[in-house]
């Protein structure tokens, strides 16, 4: 992620912050606030749910499933499933060095990554980390539904991988989650968009 | 449909297709989509034909629920429109420069109803969730615009035209994605809208280029849709162009309310306006008067008149006299009013309605024990049509204006204001209630009418639009 934009989203996720505390961004909510009262009444604002959600171990996430194994640990994904470097966004392999478009390991300039005898150094695998999952505690696995929500000043896509498994990676009884066919969420992963919410 | 309508239809669906851009947005598409339920894409296209109307209905509610409310507020005319005007530009204005929205909604639809519910179902909640707007994160300061603008001008045709727009906005793109959203030019499309920030910023320079066009046809048609559209207490309208006469008081003393809303008073009661003439009723005489200039052109004796409509080419005076009705017209020149002609009469207990004039032709309605109906007479040739009749219902009060009639139709537990079209089709409904509708105008764009509360009657003059 470019300076600038992490920056941006710093400052974003501060702003939401105080959000409620400061007096103009304070009376603008309760203003959004008010406005949902108006148009939709009570029923609606019963039924629909905050849309920021804060974590329990990255944001967005509301239940308490653990991460999917990720080679860098916060399981950030890129929209085919690949994983990501959490804060730069860039693509990670399964050793969780950077990489190029080609596989290659670069530096944090994007540079290539050499040998002592000045080739650069051999790609390692880099897969989805759902199925990496799957290979890694011998079961198949599904990326069923997914939801969105505001993180950050980001839209976020939430992302449950799912197995026909009663545990979950926590160890204990797995939930239902955006699984559907029997499945139940195994581990949880996150694709970041660029919109601003 | 005018010109300000079709701009905000344009708007909002531009406005609620940014909409798409939302964490609700995008999860409409992935969860409607095949990939988001285990019955493939015949649930899918079942869920997508159930989100539109739900999202058409929620938007509806939310902007025509605000023109309704916007038309029980004070203010008139410029005013209101200037109002709109205004948000329509600030809110071009933000979007134009990509300002951060605020207030922002933070809530978002409810995960679970996917899972306690079938699809379609779901779908169509969730479809009237988008669609009601202020639910869920807000992705531009149009929908914030389009809200003050229902709400600023009252109209419910405005207000429906926000709302059609807006809901099949928002329901649009996620109709369109949802049933292809497993394959790759789906998942394609979702990619881009979401890694791509150049769309969404795109989609919000159109926004303000929307919002822009908006604020500069309210502010166009400002002038011309400036005019009085109610009145109270006053009773017996009639129009041309901007101008409104109308009687109030007791005394039904004449007053002219010009489209920027002065009131002047007239030099007689019963007022009647049309074709650049205002007739008066002054004693026993009916007074011709100039409009631009409210300058006396002729006067003649007319012993019991109590109703008159003018045109460019005749005045038309009902007379009663002896409990006997009769209209009579005299042709208008330009040394003043020719030789009266008596058009129509009827005894007791018959009687003959207000006359409205347009052209070379009037309209009146005649009421008879029998039956009630509507005449247009044609004041060149003679010949008399008679284009509404009921043997069960009152007929009464039309008002003349080119190919339409407006009237007033009374059943024993309603009364409706009824515009019809000369030309054939159906009636259409302007106003309909329990309120005792009683004499009606006509101009390009709105229809007035008398409403009559209480015993000894209360009366107001309130107006929708054509």
């Amino acid at each position: 992620m470019p300076r600038a934009e992490r920056e941006s989203e710093r400052v974003g996720r501060a702003i939401d912050g105080i959000a409620g505390n400061t007096s103009r961004r304070g009376f603008l909510a309760r203003l959004g606030g008010a406005m949902v009262a108006a148009t939709a009444g009570g029923v609606v604002g019963r039924a629909i749910e905050p849309g920021e959600a804060e974590a329990y171990h990255f944001c967005g996430h509301i239940y308490t499933t653990g991460s999917c194994p990720h080679p860098t640990g916060t399981p950030r994904i890129d929209k085919d499933g690949f994983p990501l470097h959490a804060s730069s966004g860039k693509p990670v392999d399964n050793l969780g060095r950077r990489v190029d478009g080609r596989g290659r390991p670069v530096n944090a300039k994007g540079k290539v990554l050499l040998d002592p005898d000045g080739r650069p150094l051999p790609p390692a695998p880099r897969t989805t980390v759902c199925s990496e999952t799957a290979r890694k505690y011998n079961f198949k696995t599904w990326v069923d539904g997914a939801w969105y929500r505001c993180c950050g000043g980001r839209v976020r896509k939430l992302v449950d991988c799912c197995a026909y498994s009663n545990r979950r990676i926590n160890g204990d009884a797995a939930l239902t989650g955006y699984c559907y066919s029997g499945r139940k969420v195994f581990c949880v992963m996150y694709f970041q968009t660029k919109v601003p919410c | 449909m005018g010109a300000l309508e079709l701009a905000l239809i344009a708007a909002a669906l531009l406005v609620g297709a940014t909409g798409t851009w939302s964490p609700c947005g995008f999860s409409m598409v992935e969860t409607i989509g095949p990939a988001g339920h285990t019955g493939g894409r015949r649930v899918t296209l079942a869920a997508c034909a159930t989100f539109l109307p739900g999202a058409l209905a929620g938007a509806l509610v939310t902007f025509a629920g605000l023109a309704a409310l916007g038309s029980i507020l004070p203010g008139e005319g410029w005013v209101r429109y200037g109002i709109a005007a205004a948000a329509a530009l600030v809110a071009a204005i933000a979007e134009a420069r990509g300002a951060r929205l605020a207030p922002q909604i933070r809530r978002q639809l409810p995960e679970h109803w996917r899972r306690v519910m079938p699809m379609p179902a779901a779908a169509a909640l969730y479809g009237v969730l988008l669609g009601l707007g202020f639910t869920t994160f807000v992705l531009t300061f149009g929908v914030w615009a389009l809200a003050g603008i229902a709400l600023a001008l009252g109209e419910p045709l405005a207000g429906l035209a926000i709302g059609l727009g807006f809901g099949v906005g928002r329901a649009l793109p996620i109709v369109a994605l949802a049933p292809i959203a497993d394959r790759p030019a789906g998942r394609g499309a979702l990619a881009l809208m979401a890694e791509r920030p150049g769309l969404y910023r795109g989609i919000r320079l159109g926004d303000a280029a929307a919002l822009g066009a908006v604020a500069a046809a309210l502010l166009f048609t400002a002038g011309a849709e400036a005019e009085v559209k109610r009145v109270k207490p006053a009773a017996d309208p009639s129009v041309h162009g901007g101008d409104l006469v109308v009687q109030r008081g007791r005394d039904r003393a004449g007053s002219l309310y010009s489209s920027s809303g002065v009131r002047t008073s007239l030099p007689g009661t019963d007022p009647a306006i049309g074709g650049g003439y205002v007739a008066v009723i002054d004693g026993g005489d009916v007074v011709l008067i100039g409009q631009s200039d409210l300058v006396e052109r002729d006067r003649v004796t007319a012993t019991g008149a109590d109703a008159v409509a003018v045109g460019s080419n005749w005045l038309a005076i009902r007379t009663r006299r002896e409990r006997r009705d009769v209209i009579q017209v005299r042709p208008i020149a330009d040394q003043g009013l020719g030789q009266a002609r008596q058009i129509a009469t009827a005894g007791p207990p018959s009687q003959l309605g207000r006359p409205s004039v347009d052209g070379n032709r009037i309209a009146y309605a005649a009421a008879k024990r029998s039956r009630n109906k509507l005449v247009i007479y044609k004041l060149k040739s003679g010949k008399r049509r008679t284009v509404v009749v009921s043997r069960r219902h009152a007929l009464s009060n039309p008002s003349l204006l080119d190919r339409k009639l407006a009237y007033v139709r009374s059943t024993r537990k309603r009364n409706q204001l009824r515009l019809r079209d000369l030309r054939g089709g159906r009636d259409r409904k302007l106003r309909s209630g329990k309120a005792r509708l009683w004499s009606t105008a006509l101009n390009g764009k709105r229809v007035y009418v008398t409403v009559l509360e209480g015993r000894r009657p209360r009366s107001r003059v309130v107006s929708v639009r054509r």
